[in-house]
């Protein structure tokens, strides 16, 4: 009895963080809405990149990106971090299935975002991209094959929606991060209990939407001779914008798919906790 | 002048070759990297398809459509692939 209320109190309280951290996107939305998108240096979310300025937040960035590399190949490599900080092998079996998983994963991302690309899902708001839900999500639910879909996913869209350049690349292994930061750091990945909502919001919509931004922002700034966008554009609209973007549509619909998706995922085996060893 | 979408060709084509190398010794990672070469040269294909028919950075509703063509094709393909070899690990 006292077990069950304190789960329903568990669940009150995790709807609650859920519910206030949706309320702080959409006011976070209705603040660029209201101050003009031709304004970013105005923004609530812009506000910490002004204050900071372009180089603190290029010197963060380089950090990040640079931890973000090394894991990527790290990963793909067949290494990776477990409990503790110890490196150990990993043995994805890069069969039929798991190639599938990466083809499935790039067609479902990118053919989505280009299929919503430029459509106003919300008036006023025609790049909010509502396929960026399913990128953390590929990643707890695949595991590293998920996370390679995702970022190939990503890179088609980009030479649908006319922004494919050397930038790219940097979108490619950002996008990898999304998915990989809950994969990695979820404890609960089944969406069935507080703590795994909780860690979703944590590592799924926060640090994996700051990472990804950061990342494919240095990235952008330190090509900048060659792609040819100014530093002020970077830090001052992309960076903040690419955030929003993600936390946005993540924060809402992730969890909801993730409810759904988990089961069947699970049931057929195609989990990743049945299909990688680790030595 | 440095020409980024020669660059990114260029970066598939060594992806896919390494791949196909391995693949070819079997090496673990080889389905793996030749795939990821394949669909990187295939969006440059995209690329290179929609810059001839000055579609490419347009706000053409076919791109939107393209998109779905890919979401589609693409899962339906994926998702009878892993049922048939899902069925062929059972037996």
């Amino acid at each position: 009895m006292s077990s069950g209320k304190s789960s329903t109190a568990l669940w009150a309280v995790t709807f609650v963080i859920a519910a206030l951290f949706i309320a702080f996107l959409l006011y976070i939305g209705i603040d660029i809405i209201t101050k003009g998108l031709g304004n970013p240096s105005k923004w609530l979310i812009t506000q910490p990149f002004v204050l900071l300025g372009a180089t603190t937040w290029f010197i963060i960035g380089g950090i990040l990106w640079a931890l973000g590399t090394v894991l990527f190949f790290m990963e793909l490599l067949g290494w990776t971090i477990r409990g503790g900080g110890k490196l150990v092998r990993q043995v994805i079996r890069w069969d039929p299935v798991d190639v599938s998983i990466v083809a499935l994963t790039a067609a479902v991302y990118g053919g989505a975002l280009a299929a919503t690309g430029g459509i106003p899902i919300i008036p006023g708001f025609t790049w909010i991209r509502p396929a960026n839900a399913l990128a953390p999500l590929f990643g707890v639910l695949f595991g590293i094959p998920g996370a390679l879909g995702t970022a190939i996913g990503n890179f088609i869209a980009d030479a649908l929606s006319g922004y494919l350049s050397v930038g790219s690349i940097g979108g490619f292994i950002g996008n990898f991060i999304i998915a990989y930061v809950p994969y990695k750091l979820m404890r609960d990945q089944t969406f069935r209990t507080p703590r795994s909502i909780v860690e979703f919001y944590v590592w799924g919509v926060i640090v994996a939407s700051v990472w990804c931004s950061l990342y494919i922002s240095w990235w952008l700034d330190a090509l900048s001779p060659v792609i040819g966008l100014p530093t002020e554009f970077i830090w001052g609209f992309f960076a903040p914008w690419v955030i929003f973007n993600n936390a946005f549509i993540t924060a809402i619909v992730s969890p909801i798919l993730g409810y759904i998706l988990y089961p069947p995922i699970k049931a057929r085996g195609l989990h990743w906790t049945d299909r990688v060893e680790f030595k | 002048m440095f020409d980024q979408y020669a660059t990114l060709t260029i970066i598939g084509v060594i992806i896919l070759l390494i791949g196909i190398a391995l693949y070819a010794t079997r090496k673990k990672g080889g389905l793996m990297l030749t795939l990821i070469g394949g669909l990187w040269l295939f969006t440059m294909g995209l690329y290179y398809g929609l810059a001839a028919t000055k579609l490419y950075g347009s706000r053409s509703i076919l791109l939107n459509v393209i998109g779905i063509i890919i979401l589609i094709v693409g899962a339906a393909l994926s998702i009878v692939y892993i049922k048939k070899y899902l069925g062929q690990a059972k037996r």
